[in-house]
């Protein structure tokens, strides 16, 4: 390994020289979590929702008028059923609906537990994420002020009736939501993919283009010296980009980490070999410098987007679909990257994952290894 | 033992075969000058003796080491020089420099010799300069900087002046010099006749295989021929004329003059006469000074007709 320092400080070299590298790695994020966060934001500001009121009693009524109160929900309309509901989701002229099934009020008074079934349109998981949270919890509000109301009229003291209410909340087309902020830690992993694969995709076939990887060939320096003296600036570079995605995260939307943050850097940089890996396997496949990097971004930010459930549940998807996904370390990563910052969990609860993205990133490296010492 | 040694070298891609049984022994100390034009072989042959390309056949050993074998080795004991400029166009003279010597393991002293060479190639004042900026003359230089920073025994140079003024030239074969003197062995590839001249020993490369191979002194004898100039107006249509002559073996315009070899047994004069007839002005023939170049175009020739008969025999 002596001569790989020699190796490692020139990579750098070619990083500072060529600025437009060193700003995709530290604006890309900046851009990539002010863009998802805000959209965001400007969606639920119009939560439009229908009513389906099959119940049609003073109660039933009374709870419409409730909701309908609430500044930051807009009502759109009365509907029949359910299907009507979820027509008008699909054209977009609602996101969210509520439905009194008939023996609302006989419940109400009976002191059962009264079903308000509410439906989000899931179809954009991060806005639904908080639309469910949202609406929710101003359904619950509103059935609160109207048990006050009913306990009033009846005369009996408020928690005789405390119990009488129940709001079901279910979202269409992408049931499973589960974390409260899910965002901030799978853009962490979005990022250090597209940046770690497209950065390395061009550590081979760069010097390959120019000729400068003949005189490599032919100097006494070892594929091992070489490999991991090209891969570690970009290994410090992606770190950089935890650092600031996680800071950013914190800072402009108050994502706050809530579990060990050297946990996290340490398997962000697990994680991050499996995309170097990539990127140094397709830099050794293709003849061009563009190849390389379409096609290491065809397999590694396509699938992280699609399937490794930074936007849709895994777990929602087909059976096949599941399987591939988690054969994805990106897959593996989501996981890891929220249980730390969103539940503070510790290695204990997300080994499996761990252990998964490990032997993944593993396997990758030793393909990209191989490849490498194959074209030298 | 001899610096470069090699058996029968072949090396084929698919049906061609670029190298064709090439026998060479070079001896340490010693510059050895492959000529041939391009494409034939010498660049395969010496991509084969550092080790880049692996032999279809034959043997070689460069300072000792078999190619096949002991090709890490090799590498630590060889300097390279490549047709093309590869070094790094985004990185200075010394980065570059301080990277190849890192890359071939120089240790403590790598900063002292990067100075040495920037020093002995009048590099200094472009030391922080990019590669990239850098003129070809300068850029060979380099290259050769790069190659020879960790003393390497066995120097194997490819075309190393391609695009080089003829000053900056005479310094590289300066610097070349110093280095076997100092005990290197140099492998340089040329198609520059004046550098051929300063070659201890030459071989002379065509369709493969080394055709001829000697010291430049015995080269130039064994290609030279009875060679006449004759200044002819106008010379497109004297050119034409004594193309058809008989007992004209090639002619060719060099500048202004007809120069021309003849078939055993024809006159010069013969020529000189028949322009004349043809109405043309014409001065009268003159010897011209047999230059290793003719020799190196005319045993060129003389391979190329023996291997149109053989295959004409064939057919």
């Amino acid at each position: 390994m002596k001569r790989m320092p020699a190796v490692a400080w020139k990579e750098t070299l070619h990083l500072l020289r060529d600025p437009r590298s060193l700003v995709a790695a530290l604006g890309l994020p900046v851009v990539l979590l002010l863009l998802y966060g805000y959209a965001v934001d400007f969606d639920l500001k119009q939560l439009r929702f229908v009513v389906v009121d099959q119940d049609r009693t003073a109660s039933s009524r009374q709870l419409v008028e409730l909701v309908r109160a609430v500044p930051q929900l807009v009502y759109s309309g009365h509907a029949e059923t359910a299907d009507e509901v979820e027509r008008l989701f699909a054209e977009r002229r609602a996101s969210m609906g509520m439905i009194l099934v008939p023996g609302f009020e006989r419940a109400l008074k009976e002191r059962r537990p009264a079903p308000v079934q509410v439906l989000i349109d899931g179809a954009d998981g991060s806005t639904a994420q908080i639309a469910q949270g949202y609406a929710s919890g101003a359904v619950l509000a509103a059935g609160q002020r109207l048990i006050e109301r009913e306990a009033r009229a009846m005369g009996v003291p408020l928690r005789q009736l405390q119990s009488g209410f129940e709001v079901r909340p279910r979202v269409l087309y992408n049931p499973n939501l589960e974390s409260r902020v899910f965002l901030v830690p799978g853009l962490v992993g979005l990022i250090l993919v597209m940046l770690s694969a497209s950065l390395t995709s061009g550590v081979v076939v760069r010097e390959r283009e120019r000729g400068s990887f003949e005189l490599l060939a032919a100097s006494p320096v070892s594929s091992a010296e070489l490999i991991v003296g090209k891969l570690l600036p970009y290994l410090v570079l992606a770190t950089s980009d935890v650092v600031l995605a996680v800071g950013m995260g914190w800072l402009v939307f108050g994502v706050v980490p809530q579990g060990n943050l050297l946990l996290l850097f340490a398997l962000s940089l697990v994680f991050v070999l499996s995309a170097l890996a990539l990127g140094l396997f397709f830099s050794c496949v293709a003849r061009t410098q563009q190849t390389a990097i379409q096609l290491s971004i065809m397999a590694t930010v396509v699938p992280t987007m699609t399937l490794s459930g930074f936007a849709f549940p895994v777990r929602n998807m087909p059976l096949v679909l599941q399987v591939l996904a988690q054969l994805l370390p990106a897959t593996h990563f989501m996981v890891i990257s929220r249980a730390i910052i969103l539940k503070g969990v510790g290695l204990a609860e997300i080994w499996p994952n761990v252990l998964a993205m490990t032997v993944l990133s593993l396997l990758l490296m030793r393909a990209a290894v191989r490849k490498f010492r194959k074209t030298l | 033992m001899s610096a470069i040694e090699t058996c029968d070298l072949t090396k084929r891609f698919g049906d061609f075969t670029a190298v064709d049984r090439v026998n060479l022994e070079v001896a340490p100390g010693e510059v050895f000058g492959f000529l041939g034009s391009n494409g034939c072989g010498k660049s395969t042959t010496i991509r084969m003796l550092c080790g880049l390309l692996l032999p279809s056949g034959g043997e070689a050993s460069v300072a000792g080491l078999d190619v096949r074998r002991q090709a890490e080795q090799i590498r630590q004991r060889v300097g390279y020089v490549a047709q093309f400029f590869n070094l790094y166009a985004d990185l200075t003279v010394e980065e570059n420099l301080r990277f190849y010597g890192g890359v071939y393991g120089v240790g403590a002293d790598l900063l002292e010799r990067v100075e040495r060479w920037i020093a002995r190639l009048s590099l200094g004042a472009l030391r922080r300069q990019l590669a990239g900026e850098l003129s070809t003359g300068q850029q060979r230089s380099l290259a050769l900087a790069a190659a020879v920073l960790h003393q390497p025994a066995v120097l194997l140079l490819d075309e190393p002046t391609s695009g080089v003024d003829p000053l900056a030239r005479r310094e590289f074969f300066d610097v070349i010099g110093e280095l076997t003197a100092a005990g290197a062995t140099v492998l340089v590839t040329t198609h520059v006749m004046d550098e051929a001249e300063r070659c201890h020993r030459l071989a002379i490369m065509n369709r493969g295989r080394i055709i001829t191979e000697g010291t430049p002194k015995a080269l130039k004898e064994a290609g030279a021929v009875e060679r006449w100039k004759l200044a002819a107006r106008p010379a497109a249509a004297a050119l034409e004329l004594a193309e058809q002559q008989p007992g004209v073996a090639t002619v060719a315009l060099f500048g202004e003059d007809l120069q021309f070899t003849l078939q055993a047994g024809a006159q010069p004069a013969a020529l000189a006469a028949a322009l004349r007839a043809a109405g043309l002005s014409c001065g009268e023939p003159e010897a011209v000074r047999s230059t290793i170049e003719h020799s190196f175009l005319e045993l060129i020739r003389r391979d190329d007709a023996a291997a149109e008969t053989r295959a004409e025999v064939r057919a």
